[in-house]
This record gives C-alpha cells, structure tokens and sequence, in this order.
C-alpha cells in the first residue's frame, strides 16, 4: 500500500510538472490560439490530476469536480474563445508591454519566488505530492503576471483563468479540494466571467476598433 | 582486453554507419506526410559515396583552416562518438572525460566550421557563420543546464556513470521532465532541424547551416555532411541513453548487446518520427523568434535544476 502511495505521488508530481510546462508555453507562444490551446492542455492535465487524487484518495465528490472541469475548462471555455477570435477576427499576435525575452524571464522569475516562497512549508511535508504546492502557486503568478503584462483582452482573460486553475490546484493537492458547492460556486463563476468578459471584449473591439485594453484609459469626446 | 577492441569498433560502426539512415528515415517519413513517395532510405548513403568520390573545388583565397576544417570536424565528433555510451553503459574512451568534453567538442567542431565559413570571404558564409554563432551562445546554456540537471541526480557527470545511476531509476522524475523537455527543444537546435534552421533550403536569407557549408564539395562536403548526420545521432543517442536508458546493457555479452541494439534502434526511431513530425507540422520560425524558443528551453532546464534541489 505504501509503495502503492509513492508510484500515484509521483504520477500527480510529474502531471503537475507537466502543468507548469503548459504554463511555460502559455508565455512563451506569440500566437493567440496556441494560447487557448495551452489553457485546453493545462485543464485537461488539471482534470486528470484531480481524477487519480479522487481515486487514490477516495474522496469521490472530487470525480463531479473532475467531471465538471473536463466539461467546462476543457471544452466550453476554450470553445468560446476560439469563437470570440473568430468572430472578432483578431488577426495580430500577442502583444505585451515588456519585450519577449523579457517577459519570459521574468515568468522564469516569478515561478523561481513561487519555489522558494512555498520551501519552508513543503520542507516538513511528508512524501505526498510535494510538487503540487509550489506549481500551482507558480501557475497563480504566472496568471497574474500575464493579466499585467499583456495588452490584449483576450490574453487578460487567460491570464486570470490561469489564476484559477493554479488556486484550484492548490486546493485539491493540499486539502483534497474544497467542499463540493464552493467549487460548484466557483465553476459558475468562472464560466460567467469568462462569458461576460467575452461580450466585453466584443464590446471593446465594436469601440476601438481593436482589443488593445490600453485604449481604454485614453479620453474621449 | 575484449572490451578494449570491440567496444570502440562497434560503437564506431553503429554511429557512424547507422547516422545517415537516421537522415534517410527522417527524410522518407517526411516525404511520406506529404503524400509522395520520397528518395530511398539510402539516399544519404548514396549521396557520400558520390561525394567521396568527386575531387574538391577550393577558393583561391582560402587558406589552410578551409581545408583542414572537414577533418576537424569529423574527427571531433568521431571523438564524441567514443565518449557516449550507446549499446552498453559501458564507454570505451571513459577515462579521458565527460559530458563537458562532449559539449565542447561539438563546440570545436562548430567553431572550425563557422571559422572556414568566413575565411572564403563569401557573403552567405558569414551570415551562416554569424547565425551559428548566435544560436549556439544560447542553445548551449540550455544543453548545459539540462544535462547537469541529470548530471547532479546521478551524482557524476560521466556519461557511463550516469546512463549506470539512470538505469537504477525506474519512474520519470518531475525534475527529469522538465530536463527532457528542454533538452528536445536544444536537440532541435543544435542538429539545425525546422523550427529553428531548415535543412533542405538553399535560399539565402533562411540558411543557416547550409550557408556555411556553401564553399565545401566534392569529398570536403562529404566529410561535413557525414559529421552532421553523425551529430543528430549522437545528440539522440544522449537524449535516449540518459533520459531512457530502458534496455542498454550494463555488461558486455553478446544477448545483452543484440537486446540494447534491438532497443536502441526502436528508441533512435521513435525521436527521429518525431523530428519528421515536428518538421511536417510547423513552419520555420523567423530568425530573431528562436531567443523565445531557446529561452523556453533555458527556462524548463532552470526549472528543472530548482525542482530537483528545492523539492526533492
């Protein structure tokens, strides 16, 4: 049983790791859609996660979680922004305020302060998915670090559904998740503020002719 | 005494006689996912011969680097060639260094090519040489990174010993991961395959590789050619034998051998399908777009570097 606990941990550390490489790749693309498509990858990754924790840990409220974040995050929430660049028709890349390389390091940053700020609490944890903490931590920052950097609404939204997902994570590997009708609040959160923020950028888009958000703060007649 | 003679022989022949069906395999596959039927898996080989066989043209104005470069560089990697462990853990030129020597003999060989390259005074050769020069100075932290991140989780950076230590770790660590991830990115690079340099291409402004080897014929070419093939194998040959090292024989018997050899091929095959994959499946990134590229992969290799000393 013991040896049986091990193999699963480190099944869950490596899909984290495999998380975090899905996060690195949401920064380091210049292309839109290969964004969506990390967020897709990193929930399907997250929806798997959180099945073999359910499993190994037998929880199985965690399975509805699981169901429902294959449902939502991998398939209505990517569908939806590939429908808003669609229909916006955002043709440029991702633009951001710090030049790439920059930016990329500074992620790099970000996810080194996520590794040595959770250090202490994870020193004195046993065995148990030791990963977990500082990669979704990381993934947090990471989000945040995308919703200031970046120019465009729709990368906006991305970094705060990235945001989620690393919180998320952070729930179900440290407390195996958070009662079954906060996460359910908090899936239907998600998907409205995905909707309304899609609308939104629709709305920017008709305005200003572009998704640009720093626009928004110029003066107009 | 044994192991003295037939390690170096065989890993002599398997590297350098197996390198250009690796490029024949990639080349076929490719062909294949773009619906036609593509040259013969011995193309390569047939191509060296034809080569071996023609005299060399050479500048009037190069000097004496121009020529011995095709030397320098083939020998250099023939020298890596002993230096990796391929069908067993065991290396036969173990005692005289590591994986550092590895990493700078390519960077000898790249050094001299890139030399040669400008000493003709053609202008595509000092772009290509140029464009070397800058991926490599970024390509190479990321090799360097990646493979010490092994290199500490197997406490020794000696090839053999780590291919040994690796054999004993039955599961993929996180911080493995990471590290392989980066070093299939830096393989990309460093053997000029399509998302950072095409191979196929003669068109000034994308060369890279090819811009530099544009003076070189007849048996030169042969040689620079030859080492390149030799210079994918061999990265795939780290790759599988630190990363994977499923199956690689620890002694040196004959059943033992022939099984590794079976996994050696079915392993070299799966990377070089997915070479063919990538290169079918993505266009060619603009030239000041590889930093991002590179930079992702110094980014996993740092990262992999943390994992390992802050987590596990």
């Amino acid at each position: 049983m013991k040896q049986h606990i091990i193999v699963n941990s480190q099944t869950i550390d490596v899909l984290a790791v495999m998380m975090l490489m899905a996060t690195v790749l949401h920064i380091s693309t210049s292309r839109l859609t290969t964004c969506v498509w990390a967020y897709a990858i990193r929930s399907f990754i997250l929806a798997c996660a959180s099945g073999l924790i359910a499993y190994y840990s037998g929880i199985y409220h965690i399975f509805i979680t699981t169901g429902i974040t294959l449902v939502i995050k991998v398939v209505i929430i990517p569908g939806f922004l590939f429908y808003i660049i669609k229909k916006v028709g955002i043709k440029k890349e991702v633009e951001s305020y710090l030049s790439f390389t920059l930016s990329l390091l500074c992620s790099c940053g970000v996810i080194l302060i996520a590794y040595y700020a959770t250090e202490p609490i994870i020193r004195f944890e046993s065995t148990f998915m030791r990963h977990c903490l500082p990669v979704s931590i990381a993934i947090t920052l990471v989000g945040f670090f995308t919703m200031i950097t970046r120019k465009k609404a729709i990368t906006q939204i991305l970094g705060l559904l990235a945001m989620e997902d690393g919180l998320f994570f952070a729930a179900l590997s440290t407390s195996y998740g958070m009662p079954l009708i906060v996460e359910l609040g908090v899936f239907f959160d998600i998907l409205v503020s995905v909707i309304i923020m899609g609308i939104y950028v629709y709305r920017i888009k008709e305005t200003f002719e572009t998704t640009d958000t720093g626009f928004l703060r110029e003066l107009r007649e | 005494m044994i192991q003295l003679i037939i390690l170096p022989i065989l890993q002599i022949v398997v590297i350098v006689g197996l390198s250009p069906l690796v490029k024949g395999f990639i080349n076929k596959t490719e062909a294949r996912f773009q619906c036609r039927r593509g040259p013969s898996l011995f193309q390569p080989y047939y191509n060296l011969t034809k080569l071996l066989r023609k005299d060399a043209v050479v500048s009037e104005t190069a000097s004496w680097i121009f020529r011995a470069t095709p030397y320098v560089t083939f020998i250099s990697i023939l020298i890596i060639a002993l230096l990796v462990p391929v069908l067993s853990s065991t290396v036969p030129a173990n005692f005289t260094g590591d994986v550092i020597l590895v990493i700078y003999l390519f960077a000898l060989g790249r050094f001299f090519l890139v030399l040669s390259s400008l000493d003709t005074g053609s202008a595509f050769g000092g772009i290509g040489g140029s464009r070397e020069m800058a991926i490599s100075s970024m390509a190479e932290p990321a090799m360097m990174l990646s493979v010490f991140t092994v290199a500490i989780i197997s406490g020794s950076t000696n090839l053999s010993n780590i291919t040994q230590a690796m054999l004993s770790y039955k599961l993929l660590s996180p911080a493995l991961f990471l590290a392989l991830a980066a070093l299939v990115i830096v393989i990309i690079a460093e053997a000029g395959r399509i998302p950072v340099d095409n191979p196929f291409t003669h068109l000034e402004l994308t060369m890279i590789h090819e811009g530099m080897i544009l003076e070189f014929s007849g048996r030169y070419l042969a040689l620079i050619e030859w080492a390149s093939c030799m210079k994918l194998l061999i990265l795939l040959t780290i790759l599988v034998n630190t990363f994977l090292p499923w199956g690689v024989a620890s002694g040196l018997t004959f059943p033992g051998l022939i099984i590794s050899f079976a996994f050696y091929v079915v392993k070299i095959g799966f990377f070089a399908l997915l070479i063919a994959i990538v290169e079918s499946s993505f266009a060619k990134v603009r030239l000041f777009r590889i930093p991002n590229l590179l930079g992702t992969s110094f980014i996993l290799a740092v990262l992999a570097i943390i994992t390992h000393y802050i987590v596990s």
